[in-house]
């Protein structure tokens, strides 16, 4: 990208439908864009929004439909083959800021959490990476076969519908976890924090590596201040700028499950 | 021996005399990763209610260091901003920027926070006003309103008040511009802050055929300002020898602080220069004194303050 921080206008190639409520959008031309960054994309008249890639070349972005008609993510379901939309970026730091090719490593996805991880995955040891996947129904798991090639992967559904009935944490305990595994979590946040608790009996917390998403305003500048994360390490983090990704090591005991910001600034349980 | 690089605001010492202007970083957790480089905080503008402030985009960056934004005053409100300055101290004199629709609202939000500030800002300059609104710009254009606004601050709290006043007046009419500084002052202010954003600033995406900023419209900050700013710190040290300045925008060197000082300024303030990552920040704050430091050696000075207003002498 020309200037990191100007919209520059990407034509929609094609639009893969998942699920009723998740969709991949590829788009025309790449991206210099890393597993785990985000980009911010704008329709005009609507707002703008975070996102992290599938992969970058083609530049593929997986959306989940949030929220009523009006939303931003029911505002994009709306395009079209053809259309075009407007992306700036990318903003950030990587997985593979943390990745090492010489270690185990296990993929933990919540749902939608498969996105960033799966381009991760693209750039893994296939050798020595699982992946494990759960979301809460069939319905609502990703198949997830043609994102993830050949690497080794086990799904689990809450209540049972769809691979193991059970959290994606029962599968760390089923999947022969060697010691010293770096583990590469993306999900709700309430998962992301069981995973590396679970994570922890196999490895060090600077081995545990989190996305990390809070309400962004200035949304990848690290100006306003919005996004701020408090760490269990003493520390406060601007997720759009030191992160999104961190390790459990600065996370573990912080903000990270417990409490969030609003719109507004207001702190909220998560 | 160490170059003193402190200034003195109504009493307050601030050591280095850098201060975060008010919007930056907004909370008082990603402020202590950079205290250690300031002198002093100004906390983001609170009012006495949540406020969800504009739709995004509302920043956009349009060049090095320069930034419109039409953030629309956002805000967990003085009773949540109060309760998180109890759980985070911060070393370094804390002020607090108030807003608010009137003058009981703003002289609560004032008094619900005074146990945990040093000093107030009231922002009587944000631009990004909607239709209907009392706030901001619409009291600092208004000389009765600054009145009344700040004897209710002034009647809730003896700290020091500095008003942050809109450089629209100033662009406008230097006369009207002082004459707001003088009501304040004469209120029951004890200084005065310059400049907020600058309004009417946008940005067309060329490529959309829109304007980016969901307000259209935003308050311009950062390097493009800089002469703005320095002429309003001048013209208020011209007219107000002893009172005390606050002078922010567009600095991003050290050479622009000591623009600010010769211009009159006690303290400044840096926001729009600061790069992205916490780490980032760190760095380039660090190496901002240092020659800052070195630059008033250089000039021949012992400390900061011996060249404060120097521009005024004949």
């Amino acid at each position: 990208m020309k200037d990191r921080d100007e919209f520059l206008p990407y034509r929609i190639r094609g639009i893969t439908e998942i699920s009723e409520d998740v969709r991949i959008f590829e788009l025309e031309g790449s991206a210099k864009v890393r597993p785990g960054n985000f980009v911010i994309l704008w329709i005009p008249g609507v707002s703008e929004r975070p996102f992290s890639l599938v992969d970058n070349s083609p530049i593929r972005i997986m959306i989940r439909r949030v929220g009523g008609d009006i939303s931003f993510t029911s505002s994009i379901f709306r395009k079209k083959a053809g259309d075009t939309i407007f992306m700036r970026g990318p903003y950030g730091n990587s997985f593979l800021d943390f990745y090492d090719s010489g270690k185990p490593a296990c993929l933990v996805a919540g749902g939608i959490g498969i996105a960033p991880l799966a381009f991760l995955a693209k750039h893994a040891n296939p050798k020595k990476t699982k992946v494990l996947l759960g979301s809460r129904t069939e319905r609502e798991a990703i198949p997830c076969s043609k994102l993830l090639g050949s690497l080794d992967v086990m799904v689990s559904t809450d209540d049972g519908s769809f691979g193991r009935k059970g959290f994606v944490t029962d599968l760390i305990d089923e999947c022969k976890i060697k010691k010293g595994t770096m583990f590469f979590i993306c999900g709700p946040e309430k998962m992301a924090v069981a995973t590396a608790e679970k994570a922890m009996k196999y490895t060090e917390p600077g081995n545990i590596i989190l996305s990390v998403e809070r309400y962004m305003k200035c949304l990848g500048y690290g100006i306003c201040g919005h996004c701020e994360i408090r760490g269990g390490d003493g520390r406060t983090y601007l997720t759009c700028s030191d992160g999104p990704v961190f390790t459990y090591h600065q996370m573990r005991g912080g903000d990270l499950g417990l409490s969030r910001r609003t719109r507004s600034g207001a702190r909220v349980s998560v | 021996m160490e170059t003193d690089l402190s200034g003195v605001v109504a009493g307050i010492r601030i050591d280095p005399a850098v201060m975060v202007p008010s919007g930056f970083l907004a909370y008082p957790g990603p402020m202590k990763e950079v205290e250690k480089y300031f002198g002093g905080v100004i906390l983001k503008t609170v009012s006495i209610d949540e406020r969800q402030g504009n739709e995004t985009p509302i920043y956009c960056r349009v060049g090095p260091g320069t930034y419109i934004n039409a953030v629309g005053l956002p805000g967990p409100g003085c009773r949540e901003l109060a309760g998180e300055l109890s759980e985070i101290r911060l070393k370094v004199p804390l002020f607090a920027s108030v807003s608010g629709n009137n003058e009981r609202d703003i002289a609560e939000a004032a008094r619900i926070l005074e146990p945990y500030v040093d000093a107030f800002e009231a922002n009587f300059s944000c631009p990004n006003i909607k239709p209907g609104e009392n706030v901001g710009v619409t009291i600092g254009y208004d000389p009765d309103r600054i009145r009344t606004n700040v004897k209710a601050i002034k009647s809730v709290t003896d700290k020091p008040l500095f008003i942050k006043l809109p450089p629209g007046l100033y662009i406008f009419s230097r006369e009207r511009f002082l004459k707001a500084a003088e009501v304040s002052l004469r209120s029951g202010a004890e200084g005065l802050s310059v400049t907020n954003t600058i309004p009417g600033g946008m940005k067309i995406n060329i490529h959309a055929k829109r304007p980016v900023l969901s307000s259209r419209y935003g308050g311009v900050s950062g390097v493009g300002i800089r002469t703005i700013g320095i002429g309003c710190v001048y013209t208020l040290r011209g007219a107000f020898p002893e009172t005390p300045i606050i002078g922010v925008g567009g600095i991003g060197n050290a050479e622009d602080v000591v623009e600010y000082v010769q211009a009159g300024a006690d303290v400044v303030a840096i926001g729009s220069s600061l790069p992205p990552t916490t780490a980032e920040k760190q760095k380039f704050l660090e190496k901002l004194l240092s020659e800052l430091s070195s630059t008033v050696r250089k000039l021949g000075y012992g400390s900061l303050m011996e060249m404060r207003g120097a521009a005024h002498e004949r």
